[in-house]
């Protein structure tokens, strides 16, 4: 398939998953500092515990830039990620649902060593909302009103990368990666919600953008000394994110961390796969920047298994894959920083030759704790990512 | 290439689709709900607070011609009212299948009206008699008790002094009294007034295009209160050629209004009115601090720049004065914008936009001395709010009836120079802007 085909549905996508937002998104956990790090997975790289420095046959994730000289072929993969979430806490609790997209990526080999692409994934997502029953007492009578404050996007990012193959066995890999975004703050009360009455108040609305951006860096390499074996390192900066409220022109810039990642892959057997990887961001360092400072370096591991259970020569194959997460939040809640564990379950299928790939993920898992943070949010997180390459 | 991009289409046409969730919030506790916020505060505003506060009353926009019923009223120690009536279309010739014939005489006219019992009051006799009478001066529907013709700078005197010119005939009689039986008592729904002898003699005055027609006056003998609509003249026409033929005929009045006494009230210091006939307005300006203190806080509060929930101007109702001023309906009123100064151009100071978000229904019945009635301003202080905080806006508007034909008298209410437990006042609600701040 050529560039040319590719552009008018590359622009289609685009415009219709920019934001990455789904309307009045809850996350308590998300209304603290920056909002909620968002990682630019494909539902393989989830099913494996979020595993997504290194992995044979093919890493996806817009992780590591060096896997993109492992892609041969020109292609464009999507992934989609709605999560169920259920919160618990000492002033809040209740049921919600999210949505996003949070990586699309295109590839495209420009000569057998050297592959040349571009991505747009998440970064922070800044989307909650509350609502709030109260009552204001006014002199002719006590009005009940209804109040939603809400926060719809985040910060993205688009990165233009590519990865070489130095050699058979080592590939290095660059991205470039400018960081962008809005959060439209609302806050909307309605007066008199249940009722009509003879003389009803004015609802109120008001509202602000913040928008970010800023820019950063990621270098990484891949290393297979062997056929069953890779590792991988990637290390990635970023310039300070400029973060500007519309309605003052307040304006204040953020540190971005400086992070590691290394992650191997490690063929146990034909149809068998183990991949792990940890990483380190020094989310400290954004601290300063923010008025309320409350952050902590990040910490993360995951790993998991992938066993191919069906397959038909080179035509078709599927996967089945198990695996597990355990990451440190940056940003501070009552108690310090929130934990995320999650157990992961996943299923994929290659097809056309591997022309095509289709998998899908299940993470079970909570955020923070209760006796700790004073709020605690289990969630049941999907993700659907879809590939196809030409010949 | 067709085979292959319509699979990744389909995935992600569907995948939009499923993107298009419905979200839900998350109820928390008002009192530590995350996120940015902003309280909702009462303030009122008295006279003393808004600068450049003026008032007043302007009446005389709508005269009695214009209701469409007749009022009439008598026996009361103040405003005799009086209806007249005229008829200046009856029929000369009579069509019957086979003759068109000139009419030879007219016969058992009589004047049907319709009563209004809403609006009937009858003296503590439990009747009241009306009368109808020639009235021998030329009039339009401008007359008022003064003054027969009183429009366009044109004022023409009653000869026989105020109160019309009536004559001296009683030309017929009807008595308004109770219909009782065994389980109801009911207003009856109609008068009749017959003419009698005094028939032919009138209607022929009347066709007379060379006399001027003077009509009727329908007047109280005793004393008691109505309203009447739907005057209308029947009578029976004898044509030349078959003299032993009698043809009915009925004719609508051309022209009705009534006079009162006195006429009107002039403005009385420290009182503003709202009402109907003569459709009175009260105008009112001042301007709003752009910090307000409010109800239950020492600390003052920007006005401008929040969202106004709800503005009213109260005012406070006095004691009323006697009818027939004092309005007996409720009537509805709405609030406009003024464009212009009516401390200079008066009552004819151009009117702009409407204000109010909803009428508001003045009913006498349930206001007592001392109660407050509301105003909606609204709209007006959600305008001011809006605008650049580097100007000092004067705040202009009117309260007017509805329909000032729909009833007859005013509400009165203090005004600034009046007693001062009566003076208006303003009440909002609002809510600052909120104060975002980043994260």
């Amino acid at each position: 398939m050529s560039v040319r085909r590719l552009l008018p549905l590359i622009l289609a996508i685009l415009g219709s998953l920019a934001p990455a937002e789904a309307a009045a998104q809850v996350e308590l956990l998300g209304t603290v500092g920056l909002g909620r790090p968002v990682r630019p997975l494909d539902a393989r790289a989830r099913g494996l515990g979020g595993a997504a420095v290194v992995l044979h046959g093919g890493n996806l994730s817009a992780v590591n830039p060096a896997s993109l000289a492992r892609v041969y072929s020109s292609g464009i993969w999507l992934a989609y990620q709605p999560e169920s979430r259920t919160l618990q806490g000492d002033v809040a609790s209740g049921d919600t649902e999210t949505s996003s997209f949070p990586l699309f990526r295109v590839a495209l080999p420009m000569s057998p060593r050297w592959v040349a692409g571009a991505a747009f994934g998440g970064v922070l997502d800044r989307n909650w909302g509350v609502q709030v029953t109260d009552t204001v007492s006014l002199t002719a009578r006590d009005v009940p009103f209804q109040e939603t404050r809400t926060s719809d996007g985040g910060v993205n990012q688009v990165r233009l990368e590519s990865g070489y193959i130095i050699r058979p066995g080592w590939t290095v890999g660059a991205a470039f990666q400018y960081f962008f975004g809005e959060s439209r703050v609302k806050v909307v009360r309605v007066f008199d919600p249940d009722s009509a009455v003879a003389d009803p108040l004015q609802p109120f609305a008001s509202t602000t953008a913040i928008r970010s951006s800023g820019w950063g860096l990621t270098l990484g390499t891949e290393y297979q000394p062997a056929d069953d074996f890779i590792v991988g390192l990637v290390a990635s900066w970023g310039s300070d994110l400029t973060i500007r409220d519309d309605s003052t022109g307040a304006e204040i810039k953020v540190g971005l961390p400086l992070g590691l990642d290394i992650g191997a892959s490690l063929l146990l057997g034909a149809d068998l796969l183990f991949a792990v990887a940890g990483g380190w961001k020094n989310w400290s360092s954004a601290g300063a920047g923010l008025p309320d400072s409350g952050v902590e370096d990040t910490w993360r591991v995951g790993g998991g298994f992938e066993v191919r259970f069906l397959s038909s020569g080179d035509a078709w194959a599927s996967y089945l894959r198990l695996g597990g997460s355990y990451e440190k939040l940056p940003f501070k809640l009552e108690g310090g920083s929130p934990w995320e564990r999650a157990l992961a379950l996943g299923l994929g299928t290659d097809f056309l030759g591997g022309r095509g790939r289709f998998d899908a993920a299940i993470e079970f898992g909570g955020r923070g704790d209760l006796d700790t943070n004073a709020v605690e949010e289990s969630f049941t997180r999907y993700t659907f990512s879809a590939a196809v390459f030409t010949n | 290439m067709r085979v292959r991009i319509f699979p990744v289409r389909l995935a992600i046409a569907a995948l939009i689709l499923v993107a298009c969730e419905r979200d839900e919030l998350v109820d928390v506790d008002p009192e530590v709900a995350p996120g940015p916020s902003s309280p909702t505060l009462e303030t009122l505003l008295g006279t003393n607070v808004l600068s450049d506060w003026a008032d007043t009353t302007f009446g005389g926009f709508t005269r009695a011609g214009v209701t469409g019923y007749i009022q009439v009223v008598g026996g009361a120690p103040v405003g005799t009212t009086r209806g007249l009536l005229q008829y200046d279309v009856i029929e000369v010739t009579v069509r019957i299948p086979g003759i068109v014939s000139a009419v030879e005489t007219y016969d058992s006219a009589r004047v049907v009206m319709e009563v209004d019992s809403a609006q009937t009051f009858l003296p503590a006799a439990g009747m009241m008699i009306l009368q109808l009478v020639e009235v021998q001066q030329e009039w339009d529907v401008s007359a008022t008790w003064e003054f027969a013709v009183d429009t366009l700078g044109v004022a023409v005197p009653w000869s026989g002094g105020p109160g019309g010119s009536l004559g001296p005939t009683i030309l017929a009689e009807d008595t308004l009294e109770l219909i009782v039986t065994d389980t109801t008592t009911e207003m009856p729904d109609s008068l009749v007034f017959w003419l009698g002898e005094a028939s032919d003699s009138l209607l022929k005055l009347w066709v007379d295009s060379l006399e001027v027609n003077t009509g009727l006056a329908v007047v109280v003998a005793d004393s008691g209160h109505t309203r009447l609509t739907g005057a209308r003249l029947n009578y029976n026409m004898i044509p030349v050629d078959r003299p032993d033929t009698a043809v009915v005929a009925s004719s609508a009045s051309t022209a009705g209004t009534f006079i009162y006494d006195p006429t009107g009230t002039e403005n009385i210091e420290g009182i503003l009115r709202v009402g109907g006939i003569e459709g009175w307005r009260t105008y009112t300006q001042f301007v709003i601090p752009d910090s307000v203190p409010v109800l239950g806080s020492t600390d003052t509060y920007p006005l401008r720049g929040s969202t106004i929930n709800k503005a009213e101007l109260l005012l406070v109702s006095v004691d009323q004065r006697s009818p027939p001023f004092q309005a007996e309906d409720p009537f509805q009123t709405l609030t406009y914008e003024l464009a212009d100064d009516f401390l200079v151009f008066g009552p004819k100071t151009p009117v702009g936009n409407r204000v109010g978000a909803g009428d508001v229904l003045v009913v006498p019945d349930s206001i007592a001395v001392g109660d407050t009635v509301r105003f909606e301003l609204t709209r007006l202080l959600a305008v001011w709010s809006g605008v650049s905080q580097d100007s000092v806006p004067l705040l202009r508007f009117v309260v007017r009836p509805a329909s000032a034909a729909a009833t007859f008298g005013f509400w009165e209410f203090g005004a600034i120079d009046g007693d001062p437990g009566f003076t208006p006042s303003l009440r909002i609600v609002f809510t600052p802007p909120v104060g975002f701040s980043l994260p």
